[in-house]
């Protein structure tokens, strides 16, 4: 038996909204400390970490770890249903295959419930990744996803380029070019480095992903280091944290 | 002898339709053809002969729309006609003169107007298995023409109809005959008649002419459209099933030549993804005047795409052929389909010749087994004329196989289920 509840009901739905951009089927793992989902893109060029520690809920209980799988399209159109007035309740009931989704509105006290199916799919093992990484910048949700939107009107690849304590953006296809220049302050939130300078690519579409979440949050972090992987994090104002993995393009 | 280009009359005396002026078809000899075929046609108003079955929905003046069928002046086993899956192995010349030999008899009908006995008596011969005999009266002697058309096989000469007789039994399967007279959702019925082997151009045809789908629904659906929905709900059909199934061990390279065309298809050990690349030659169909190789094309993600590829019916063509394969091996993979085609090549000749040319290039079985992706694009810089630096250039999913590694490279300690 798990129960959870989560005090805002439209804060979670961004977490379908991410899920649903990157997987069919989503892992939800039932720990002590937190609800967490672990998953590949299915070309594994991204990994998408989302975690949930179980005090960010109002209620946690569970008798043991566990996990469950439901389809993300299913998970997403339900808990798109979820309003600002709403409380999330999570119900697993593993005897019916279903995972049993109830919003509370906090106001009237209607309750809503509906069922999304567990699906019997064995989670895909994914590893850990452990990468020290150079340059970490903070950015505020709309910035980066203003960003994201200049790249993708006129390319496929983003150079990110690291110097000077300053951050380069750009992109370029024929006869196309994108340039931007972002330190701390002009918009960056705050920049911290081990490296004087760092350098690597990243694809588009994959920085694409990576915006679903960022209605979920105010702030991102963003790391990264010559040719290795991007991390981006968003923190959910609702308590937990949706973390990207995007591999780098090889130059 | 090299190739010189077209149109250099001396070389027309030597060669006699050998190929020598790099066509892939002889202009000379389907002129000829044209001439002895269809010259006796036009003073003609009747028509008498098997119909393979053949029949067309024109889109012009939508929902307004042509529909005929169409007739050979002869009689028997005329099947071939108008069955692409078994025109792979053949020269132009011979598709162009099959074609050639069809008239079509048409009135203009509205697409939701299925219940006319026209119409009904176009749609029992459509679904017959078997060439059906036909008498035809029509309206003015037919203009002996042509019509080429991307995604259409040639359409030979038409005119409008006025009488419409048919003499012999059309055979229609059993369970065909059901679902035309059932109340069946039209998609439900292309992939039942696809899982019952019934050949993808019959499947397109009987689409076309409003044969199914429930009775209050079903339309007249340009031919044009009908070839391209009829591929697209059977390839997005047997893609769900491949996406069960586990990812290629190795890349595999495929390739067929044929008619002044290169296919090369590249399927990748990862997850489903499908790529559709052309590059058009100057002097090519689509490129009749340009100075330089023109490449195009379009790709889905394992999540598919939500519009329409630019690059047209062809897609979901090579998609069809792809994705039959995949099921065959049981097994799914990112699939790159790359397509040169040389100035030899300057006839449309519908999207048949795409489909039916991958599932050659995969009939003959992988000519390259690796799991080095630098030696499936040395294999492509060898084999193709554009090398592979441009076709990577061009190719989305070639760049993310090429330049972009799985995330996993970058793992360190195993974690996973709890």
């Amino acid at each position: 038996m798990f129960r959870a509840v989560y005090p805002s009901g439209s804060k979670f739905k961004a977490i379908a909204a991410a899920l649903v951009k990157i997987t069919d089927e989503a892992p939800f793992f039932i720990k002590p400390d937190a609800l967490e989902v672990k998953v590949f893109s299915p070309d594994k060029t991204a990994m998408t970490i989302v975690k949930i520690p179980s005090v960010a809920f109002e209620e946690y209980h569970f008798e043991a770890e566990d996990y469950f799988v439901v389809s993300t399209t299913d998970l997403n159109k339900v808990l798109r249903r979820g309003g600002r007035t709403d409380i999330l309740a999570l119900e697993l009931d593993k005897n019916a295959g279903v995972l049993k989704t109830v919003f509370r509105n906090k106001k009237t006290g209607v309750e809503r419930t509906f069922f999304v199916e567990l699906k019997s799919t064995v989670p895909e093992e994914v590893p850990d990744l452990n990468i020290e990484l150079g340059v970490t910048v903070t950015i505020l949700a709309s910035d980066f996803r203003l960003l994201i939107r200049d790249l993708n009107a006129v390319g496929d690849y983003a150079t990110f380029h690291f110097k000077d304590n300053k951050l380069y953006v750009s992109t370029g296809e024929q006869q196309k070019e994108y340039r931007a220049v972002f330190e701390e302050g002009s918009p960056l939130i705050s920049v911290s480095s081990t490296v004087n300078e760092a350098k690597a690519t990243y694809t588009i579409d994959l920085l694409k992903l990576a915006v679903r979440a960022a209605s979920a949050s105010k702030n991102i972090t963003l790391s990264f280091d010559n040719d290795k992987p991007m991390k981006i994090v968003f923190e959910l104002e609702g308590g937990g944290s949706i973390v990207y993995w995007l591999t780098p393009r090889a130059e | 002898m090299s190739k010189q280009g077209p149109s250099i009359p001396n070389y027309c005396v030597l060669c006699r339709g050998r190929g020598w002026c790099g066509l892939a078809y002889c202009p000379i000899l389907v002129k000829q053809y044209v001439h002895l075929r269809l010259s006796p046609l036009t003073f003609k108003k009747d028509l008498f002969g098997s119909s393979p079955p053949s029949v067309f929905v024109g889109r012009y003046g939508y929902p307004a729309v042509r529909v005929g069928v169409s007739v050979p002046p002869e009689t028997g086993d005329t099947s071939i006609y108008d069955q692409p899956e078994k025109w792979v192995d053949l020269g132009l010349n011979t598709i162009l003169n099959y074609r050639l030999t069809l008239v079509l008899g048409f009135k203009v009908n509205d697409k939701r107007d299925v219940e006319n006995p026209l119409v009904r008596a176009f749609q029992e011969v459509a679904l017959s298995v078997k060439p059906v005999d036909v008498e035809v009266r029509l309206s003015k002697p037919p203009k002996p023409d042509l019509l080429l058309d991307e995604t259409n096989p040639p359409i030979g000469p038409r005119s409008p109809i006025e009488a419409y007789r048919v003499d012999s039994n059309p055979s229609i399967p059993r369970h065909v005959d059901k679902l035309y007279n059932d109340e069946v959702k039209a998609h439900e019925a292309v992939l039942y008649l696809y899982e019952n082997g019934l050949p993808v151009s019959y499947i397109q045809r009987a689409f076309s002419i409003g044969a199914f789908g429930r009775k209050r629904d079903r339309v007249l659906v340009p031919t044009r459209w009908s070839i391209t929905a009829v591929d697209s709900i059977i390839s997005q059909s047997l893609i769900r099933e491949i996406k069960g199934y586990e990812p290629l061990s190795e890349f595999r390279v495929y390739e067929h030549r044929i008619h002044d065309n290169l296919f090369i298809a590249v399927l990748a050990p990862r997850k489903w993804g499908f790529e559709w690349m052309e590059a058009w030659w100057p002097g090519s169909t689509w490129n009749p005047a340009g100075g330089e190789v023109e490449v195009e094309g379009d790709y889905e993600l394992y999540r598919g795409r939500s519009e329409y590829p630019s690059i047209g019916g062809c897609y979901f063509a090579s998609r069809l052929a792809t994705a039959e394969h995949l099921r065959k091996l049981k097994r799914q993979a990112m699939a790159v389909l790359l397509r040169e085609i040389y100035p030899g090549f300057n006839l449309a000749i519908g999207v048949w010749f795409v489909r039916e040319s991958l599932r050659k290039a995969y009939e003959k079985g992988p000519v390259l087994v690796t799991s080095e992706i630098r030696e499936v694009l040395e294999y492509i810089d060898k084999e193709t004329k554009l090398g592979a630096r441009r076709w990577v250039k061009a190719s989305r999913l070639l760049q993310l196989l090429a330049k972009t590694e799985e995330i996993t490279r970058f793992t360190t300690n195993r974690g996973g289920p709890a």
